[in-house]
C-alpha cells in the first residue's frame, strides 16, 4: 500500500510581477523515484527552493510525513527528513570528499560545543568517521575520501554530493539536475546510482532534471510544469505521449503557410 | 603520537625561556603571546567563518580596560578578572551577530570598523572611570599576596593560555562546529541545507572569536601595566587582520605565524634607520605576490605539497568579499 511521503498544495510563489510558481499540486509517495521537468525558467528549481524553505510561498502548503514544513527553518528540513543537492554543486570546495560527508551528517552529532572545546568528541567524531568511510566503500568511492572536492572531476562531484545528502539518513532526497553537464556514459551511471540508492536504501527520490532520456528511464512518475504551473502528471508513456507536454517542449503547431 | 612529543618537547623547551632570556625578551615574548591569542581569534572567524571584522581592537579594549577596572574598583584577582572580562567582551561579540545575520561581506567589515572606533570613542569619554585619554594604570597582579607584575610570571601565565587556546580552538576546528563555520564560509545555502543554523554558528564564531580577543586584552593589560585608548584604534584592527592575512587566515598555524612574524619584523629593522617603513611595507607586499597561501601555505609547500592546492588563498578570500556582495549571504 502507497504511503503519501510529501504532499505540496496550490503552492504559489511570486517575486513581485513574476509568478514562478502558480497554485501547483503534487504528491510524492514512499519509495518512489519522481521527475519534475518543464522548459527553462518553469519553476522547477523554484519549487525545491521552496520545500527547502529557502523562500516563504506567497500561497499555499507542504506537507512531509503530515508535518506542516512552513513551519521549519532551512537549517531544520535535513533534520526533518529531507536532504537535497544544488544545481550548481553544494560541495564544499576546500574540504576533503570525507570532511564533506561528515558536514552532510551534521544534524546527527550530539556532543555539546563546550565539551567538544575542551577536546570530549574525538569517539564520536571516530564512530562518525567509520560511518562515512562504510558509506564511501558501499559505493564504491573509498579512495576519494581524502581528496579535497574541488579536485574531483564534475561527475565524481555530483556524486558525492549524492552520497553527501545520505549521510544524514534522509527519507526524501531532492536532486536539483543530477546529470547536467554529463556525458551519456556519466549520465547512465547516475542513473543506475539514483535506483541504487531507492532500492539498497529506501529512500525515496524527487529530482529536476533537463536530461529526458534520464527522468524516462529512472523516473516512475512525472510532473511537468510550463510557465509555474503544472500542466501533466503521469508515467514516463502518458508524459512522452501527452500533447500539452510536447507543446510546452517544441512550441505550438501552426498551419503550414504555403511556401 | 609524533606530532604530541614534537609540540610538547616546544612547549616545554618554552617554559624553560626564563632562564636564559633577558627580561626585555621575555617581555616581548609576552607581546607576541597577546597578538597570537587575538589573532587566533581573529581567524576563527574571519579566516574559517567567512566573516569580516575590521573592528577587533574593540573587544581587545573591552578585555584591557575590563580585567584593568575590575581590579582597580572591585580588587578582583587578575586570574578571575581576565576571563570575567574574556567572557565579557565574548557577549560584547553578539553585538555583531545583529548585522552579521542581515549584511555580508564588506558591508559587514563597515559595521564591525564602526564597533571598533564607538569602543576606541567611548573609552577616552568616560573618563571619571578609565583616565581618559591619558590611560590607567593597571593594579599590579597579585597572587595570594604574592606580587606577580614581573615578566617572567607573567610569561607563564601567557605561555598557559596560548596552549589552552590554541588547543581548545583546534578541538574546535577538528569537529563539527570547524566544518560549519567552513561550510557557512564557502556555501551558506549548502550549509543550511546540511542541517547548519547560520545563527547559531554565527553567533558562537563571534562570541569565540571575541572572547579570545577579550583574554588577550586582559593578558595585555597586565604585561604592559599600564593601557590607554590609543592603543585600541583601528590600526590595532587593521595589524590583527594583516596578521592573519599574512600568515594564513583558514589555518590556526598561519595566524600565530603571522603574529610572531608582524611583532618581530619591527624589531629586527630597528636597526635600519630611516628605511625601516619602506622594509617593512616591501616584506608585506612580498608576502603578499610571493606566498599566495600566506607563510603557512609556503611552508606547507614543503612539508605537505598536496594539501595547499586545496587550500583558500587568504587575499583572494578578501576579494571575494568584496565581490562576492550579496550573494554570499
Amino acid at each position: 500500500m502507497a504511503e503519501r511521503l510529501l504532499a505540496v498544495q496550490g503552492l504559489t510563489k511570486r517575486f513581485g510581477g513574476l509568478t514562478a510558481v502558480d497554485d501547483v499540486s503534487f504528491e510524492v509517495e514512499r519509495g518512489e523515484i519522481v521527475g519534475l521537468i518543464g522548459p527553462n525558467g518553469a519553476g522547477k528549481t523554484t519549487v525545491f527552493n521552496l520545500i527547502s524553505r529557502f523562500f516563504d510561498p506567497t500561497k499555499g502548503a507542504i506537507e512531509f510525513e503530515g508535518k506542516n514544513l512552513l513551519r521549519a527553518a532551512p537549517h531544520e528540513i535535513v533534520g526533518l527528513g529531507i536532504a537535497r543537492t544544488f544545481q550548481n554543486l553544494g560541495l564544499f570546495p576546500y574540504l576533503s570528499v570525507r570532511d564533506n560527508l561528515l558536514a552532510g551528517r551534521h544534524t546527527q552529532f550530539r556532543g555539546s560545543i563546550l565539551g567538544l572545546a575542551l577536546g570530549m568528541g574525538r569517539e564520536e567524531e571516530r564512530a562518525a568517521v567509520t560511518e562515512v568511510m562504510a558509506m564511501l566503500d558501499a559505493f564504491g568511492m573509498g579512495a576519494l575520501a581524502p581528496m579535497p572536492a574541488s579536485m574531483l572531476p564534475y561527475g565524481s562531484q555530483k556524486a558525492v554530493e549524492l552520497v553527501r545528502a545520505l549521510m544524514a539518513k534522509p527519507r526524501l532526497v531532492l536532486l536539483d539536475e543530477p546529470v547536467a553537464g554529463m556525458n551519456a556514459t556519466e549520465t547512465q551511471a547516475m542513473g543506475q546510482f539514483i535506483r541504487r540508492v531507492r532500492d539498497e536504501r529506501g529512500v525515496t527520490v524527487l529530482l529536476v532534471e533537463h536530461d529526458m532520456s534520464l527522468v524516462m528511464e529512472v523516473c516512475d512518475r512525472i510532473v511537468v510544469l510550463d510557465f509555474g504551473r503544472k500542466i501533466a502528471e503521469g508515467t514516463p508513456h502518458e508524459i512522452q505521449t501527452n500533447p500539452r507536454v510536447v507543446e510546452a517542449y517544441l512550441g505550438e503547431e501552426v498551419d503550414r503557410a504555403p511556401v | 603520537m609524533k606530532r604530541i612529543i614534537f609540540w610538547t618537547l616546544v612547549v616545554a623547551l618554552l617554559a624553560l625561556a626564563p632562564l636564559v632570556l633577558r627580561s626585555y625578551n621575555l617581555y616581548l615574548l609576552n607581546l607576541a603571546a597577546v597578538k597570537v591569542i587575538a589573532a587566533v581569534g581573529l581567524a576563527l572567524l574571519t579566516g574559517f567563518t567567512g566573516q569580516l571584522s575590521i573592528g577587533h581592537a574593540g573587544f581587545l579594549a573591552i578585555g584591557a580596560y575590563g580585567t584593568a577596572l575590575l581590579a582597580q574598583y572591585f580588587g578582583i584577582p587578575f586570574w578571575v578578572g581576565i576571563p570575567l572580562a574574556g567572557l565579557l567582551s565574548g557577549l560584547a561579540g553578539f553585538i555583531l551577530l545583529i548585522p552579521a545575520l542581515r549584511l555580508s561581506a564588506i558591508y559587514l567589515a563597515i559595521a564591525t570598523l564602526a564597533f571598533g572606533t564607538a569602543v576606541a570613542e567611548a573609552l577616552p569619554r568616560w573618563a571619571s572611570v578609565t583616565g581618559g585619554y591619558q590611560g590607567m594604570r593597571v593594579p599590579r597582579a597579585n597572587l595570594f599576596g604574592l606580587d606577580v607584575q614581573n615578566d617572567v610570571a607573567m610569561f607563564y601565565l601567557a605561555l598557559a593560555m596560548v596552549v589552552v587556546l590554541i588547543l581548545m580552538a583546534r578541538n574546535l576546528v577538528r569537529s563539527r562546529v570547524g566544518r560549519a563555520f567552513i561550510a557557512i564560509r564557502d556555501k551558506s545555502a549548502a550549509a543550511q541545507a546540511c542541517g547548519v543554523s547560520l545563527a547559531r554558528y554565527k553567533a558562537l564564531a563571534f562570541f569565540v572569536s571575541a572572547l579570545y580577543a577579550g583574554l588577550a586584552g586582559g593578558l595585555y593589560a597586565h604585561v604592559v601595566g599600564y593601557i590607554s585608548p590609543a592603543e585600541f584604534g583601528l590600526a590595532k584592527s587593521i595589524d590583527l587582520f594583516i596578521m592573519i592575512a599574512l600568515g594564513g587566515m583558514a589555518s590556526l598555524p598561519g595566524p600565530v605565524l603571522g603574529a610572531l612574524f608582524l611583532t618581530y619584523l619591527p624589531h629586527w629593522l630597528s636597526g635600519f634607520r630611516g628605511l625601516q617603513s619602506i622594509i617593512y611595507g616591501a616584506s608585506l607586499i612580498g608576502i603578499v605576490i610571493f606566498m599566495p597561501f600566506g607563510i603557512w601555505g609556503f611552508v606547507r609547500k614543503w612539508t605537505a605539497p598536496d594539501k595547499v592546492r586545496a587550500m583558500p588563498r587568504p587575499l583572494r578570500a578578501v576579494v571575494e568579499f568584496v565581490q562576492g556582495g550579496a550573494s554570499r549571504g
